[in-house]
């Protein structure tokens, strides 16, 4: 760990700094309030009931009563100024740490699943915001009360406050050992909890296979495990509190019973008063019982410190390639990509070997080879969500490690193979690229594609639903390809989707998706016969080597892997 | 409420801009992506000022009441004490006596803040105990016939989704140990009858039999064991290789796995895995390509033997040389049990012994595919232009 989480928590945002040093002024001016009651209550205590002057206790109950008054305003006003900064806080940690993801190169989203990454921004937030809505709140006061109430005692009497603090340094060891305790079970609660989550999320969206077979009571007997240990856990918290709070107790009426040992004496001598007797109980207490209050926000501390450690390892990724590379080529050259020797590796294997070619401006290629051959390695590189280990690619001339990222983007267009539409109508996708911009009817009109989407009742109005549910598979990946087609990038890399098209349904799909390909110079990974047909050149690759880059008539006579893969292709005929 | 609400919508948001962050990436919009995370984020900012602010306005009362009893006692404590009615002794105590009340105060406002969403919490959790499942065993259940072969037969069966009409007096006879492929276009059915034989769904009226024996008259669990599926979606456990392929058979012998997944392909890649059948797979386990987990999906279908097998598309993952890899395989386990395919793809369907054609949630026809394809017009044109464009 670099630095102390809750100091780092603290500094990342620096805009409340400055509210949250306000509301602790104003919860620090209510605390002096509270402990101006005991001393009022205790003069009219000495100078009221014991001399037999009710006005005079008259006067002080008044008094008390406007410090209360003052009090309700000063409470409220500081629990909401505190509630305000834990709420920015939130606020701005969920803005920070989105943006910061957003910025992440494409490898992170490769290695993290996307759900945890959701979850980050959610459930994990969750403790943070609980500990932001009540939490912060609720410490802050217990410790200015205890401060308080310790300068009071003080104030009252040195003597027996020192008395009476004798017993503290024995609570101090109970309350170290009781935090050992609390954050080992509170890490068991934690990992628990999780295990009983994903063994009912398995046990959910797996129920059809568990059902169909017959294996229920194996999964529940597992889920009854976990879910044991997890009663285990939380009844080891349970216990923990158990024997930390009689301990507190035991310490406080301790400490009472002192005070009054000896303050008996000293009233009897006369150095004391009963008022200042009944005042210094008071202070005892309001020193006592803000501890309860801590312990018991001890865990929700504990788990907005685990949230904010998240937030930071998210933080602490760097985008690497967002930052290398500054130049914009110029697009006019006709070598649009080049490949010279590329070696490439995600880690552990090598999954591209000594791979070269180049791609000419307008050129329609597909690439093709089985599973694990390195097709998408190729087009993520010419995307460049990766750079390549050894060797180079270029891009107009220029190596993509000098390129900006900047410029990548608003030059190669990308349809990934699961077609991914947001929510909103087809237009909203269509113009995604540049929605201010796009004259999205013209440009159809030009691309002779505007009667397509007479096939919606609503057009191009047509919602489409979350990640695009209301349309078909193929009509995603066709809104989607046509997507980036009207960003008018340079290149476009298309990942033709696998899964099993309607066929009857479809046809006309594909024959538009024929159409769009001429647009410009696309790299698709191929897996249709008829995309294959189509292209001018053909990459074929075998484990991460390329073995052949001709047109289909060539590469049909003289290149055995593209004749062993046709062959399969064409089963068909 | 509304707080929830808002929390839910920048979940979905962000569930968006992360599940489609390579195209917000591909296009460069991250700028675009986050200003509408952060307008989902404002809004929870929004609502909760207003729950803050409501908040904040009672929860110092409840700091107060204490207080304003100590007021109280000072009050009628002093004149009592002053005009000899109660000890000095007996006052201070009841001063000290007010400690006692604010903590148990404290709790308490807590909790009965806590009861509108306990109670609310409560009524769902009541209301999914209240489901009964519809779909149960009968009261004197029937055996399956030793020696049946798996012969299949369906008679006016229909069967709705909602208010959709899946099947419509479907009747359908298929003979024991033949291997069958149903094709149809998409929405005709074809995965619905994978869902009714085991009794995932209940059909309507009408009735399913297998040798004979009406699928309501047997145990589900006799049911299921003798009606296997394996589906495009394979979903696997976060368990060991070995417990996903022995899924409902906890006695099958490392052996039988092993053959299992010999015949699913599957052998050669799990031995190489960092623990073999040992090696946890599923979501947080060792990272598995489709194709690999439907095999696996693949091998624990056919390691229980069944009767009946269900393959609903089930190797569309798989790459082509390897498909034919495991056809060649499963024609040998094929002979023994009857199996349904679930496919358009030719190569596959010429496999078969005969073909059935679903279509308006009847069958069309069921024969070879040569015959169907002379006879049959619009199972005909389904492959015309599936012949150049399919894989």
């Amino acid at each position: 760990m670099k630095e102390n989480t809750f100091i780092r928590s603290f500094k990342l945002v620096p805009e409340v700094h400055r509210p949250f040093f306000f509301a602790s002024m104003i919860a620090m001016v209510g605390t002096g309030v509270r402990m101006i009651g005991p001393q009022l209550i205790s003069r009219g205590i000495d100078n009221g009931v014991m001399q037999y002057d009710y006005q005079y206790l008259l006067i002080q109950c008044l008094f008390y009563f406007l410090t209360l008054v003052v009090l309700y305003f000063l409470t409220s006003k500081a629990l909401l100024s505190i509630g305000l900064v834990g709420e920015s806080y939130v606020k701005s940690i969920r803005e920070k740490l989105f943006r910061h993801m957003s910025s992440l190169d494409i490898n992170y989203f490769e290695k993290n699943k996307t759900g945890v990454l959701v979850a980050r921004m959610t459930s994990d937030m969750q403790s943070l915001n609980e500990f932001a809505r009540e939490g912060a709140s609720s410490i802050l006061t217990s410790l200015l009360t205890i401060f308080g109430a310790t300068i009071a005692v003080f104030l009252v009497d040195v003597q027996l406050s020192l008395l009476s603090f004798l017993i503290l340094p024995l609570l101090g060891i109970a309350t170290k050992i009781f935090r050992n305790h609390a954050d080992k079970t509170y890490w068991s609660v934690r990992e628990w909890i999780g295990q009983v989550l994903s063994s009912l999320q398995e046990g959910i969206s797996g129920v059809r296979i568990i059902q169909a077979y017959a294996d229920e009571s194996k999964q529940l007997k597992r889920f009854k495990e976990v879910n044991n240990e997890h009663l285990k856990a939380n009844m080891q918290s349970a216990k923990n509190i158990a024997i930390y709070f009689p301990f507190l107790e035991i310490t406080r009426v301790t400490s009472i019973a002192v005070v009054i040992w000896f303050a008996a004496a000293r009233i009897e001598q006369g150095t004391l008063t009963v008022g200042e007797l009944v005042a210094l109980l008071f202070y005892l207490n309001y020193f006592f019982d803000p501890l309860i209050q801590l312990s018991f926000n001890y865990d929700l501390l504990r788990s907005a410190g685990s949230s904010m450690k998240k937030v930071f390892s998210i933080l602490d990724e760097e985008p690497v390639l967002s930052k290398t590379g500054t130049l914009s080529p110029e697009v006019d050259s006709n070598n649009v990509i080049k490949f010279e020797n590329v070696e490439f590796s995600y880690g552990r294997e090598t999954v591209l070997h000594d791979v070269s070619f180049s791609i000419d401006r307008g050129e329609k290629i597909a690439i093709v080879g089985e599973t694990g051959a390195g097709k998408s390695t190729i087009a993520k590189l010419i995307l460049r969500f990766y750079l390549p280990n050894k060797g180079d690619v270029k891009f107009y001339g220029e190596s993509s490690k000098d390129i900006s990222q900047k410029w990548a983007r608003k030059n190669i267009a990308y349809v990934p193979q699961e077609s991914f539409l947001f929510r909103g109508s087809i237009r909203d996708n269509l113009i995604y690229s540049n929605p201010e911009k796009i004259d999205l009817k013209s440009e159809l009109e030009n691309i002779g594609l505007i009667d397509w989407f007479e096939r919606y009742e609503n057009g191009l109005e047509q919602d489409v639903g979350e990640r695009g549910a209301n349309v078909s598979a193929g009509e995603r990946q066709f809104i989607a390809l046509l997507r980036a087609v009207l960003a008018k990038r340079q290149i476009i890399v298309f990942d033709e989707a696998t899964a099993n098209l309607d066929i009857e349904s479809e046809s006309s799909i594909l024959d538009a998706t024929d159409t769009l390909l001429d647009y410009q110079t696309s790299v698709v990974i191929a897996h249709r016969l008829e995309t294959i047909l189509n292209a001018e050149k053909i990459l074929v690759m075998s484990e991460g080597k390329l073995v052949g880059f001709d047109n289909h008539e060539t590469l049909l006579v003289n290149n055995e892997t593209y004749q062993q893969l046709f062959s399969a292709w064409n089963l068909v005929n | 409420m509304r707080v929830k609400e808002a929390e839910a919508n920048m979940t979905t948001e962000v569930e968006e801009q992360l599940g489609g962050i390579r195209v917000v990436k591909a296009f460069g919009n991250e700028e675009q992506a986050s200003n509408r995370v952060e307008g989902a984020v404002q809004k929870i900012y929004d609502t909760s000022l207003g729950y803050l602010k409501l908040r904040t306005r009672f929860v110092p009362l409840f700091e107060l009441i204490p207080m304003v009893i100590t007021l109280a006692v000072l009050l009628l404590g002093g004149y009592l004490t002053i005009n000899n009615f109660l000890s000095l002794g007996e006052f201070i105590a009841f001063t000290q006596y007010v400690f006692l009340l604010i903590w148990p105060l404290r709790i308490t406002a807590w909790f009965l803040s806590e009861i509108p969403s306990s109670v609310a919490a409560g009524n769902r959790i009541l209301e999914l105990l209240n489901e009964t499942p519809t779909i149960t065993d009968d009261e004197s259940p029937n055996e399956l016939p030793e020696d049946g072969d798996g012969s299949l037969k369906f008679s006016k069966v229909n069967f709705k989704y909602g208010n959709e009409k899946i099947f419509d007096d479907l009747t359908l006879e298929i003979q024991g140990k033949k291997t069958v492929a149903i094709v149809g276009s998409t929405g005709s059915g074809k995965s619905t009858l994978a869902y009714l034989l085991p009794r995932l769904y209940e059909i309507e009226s009408g009735s399913i039999e297998i040798d004979g024996v009406n699928i309501k008259n047997l145990r589900l669990s006799d049911l299921r064991s003798n009606v296997s599926l394996a589906f495009e979606e394979s979903f696997l456990f976060s368990n060991t290789a070995r417990e996903n392929i022995s899924l409902g058979l906890e006695d099958a012998s490392q052996e039988d796995i092993e053959d299992a997944a010999l015949i699913a392909r599957a052998h050669d890649f799990i031995s190489q895995l960092p623990e073999s059948y040992e090696t946890k797979v599923g979501e947080r386990g060792y990272g598995l390509s489709g194709g690999q987990r439907q095999r696996i999906a693949l091998a624990r279908a056919i390691l229980r033997k069944p009767r009946v097998l269900i393959l609903d598309d089930a190797l569309s993952a798989v790459d082509a040389s390897t498909e034919e890899e495991i056809r060649n395989e499963l024609n040998q386990v094929m002979s023994n049990m009857t199996t349904l395919i679930i496919t358009n793809r030719v190569p596959t369907i010429e496999l078969c012994d005969e073909v059935v054609f679903l279509e308006n949630g009847k069958v069309k026809a069921q024969g070879k595919h040569q015959e169907l394809m002379e006879s049959v017009d619009t199972y005909k044109s389904l492959f015309l232009e599936n012949e150049n464009s399919e894989i």
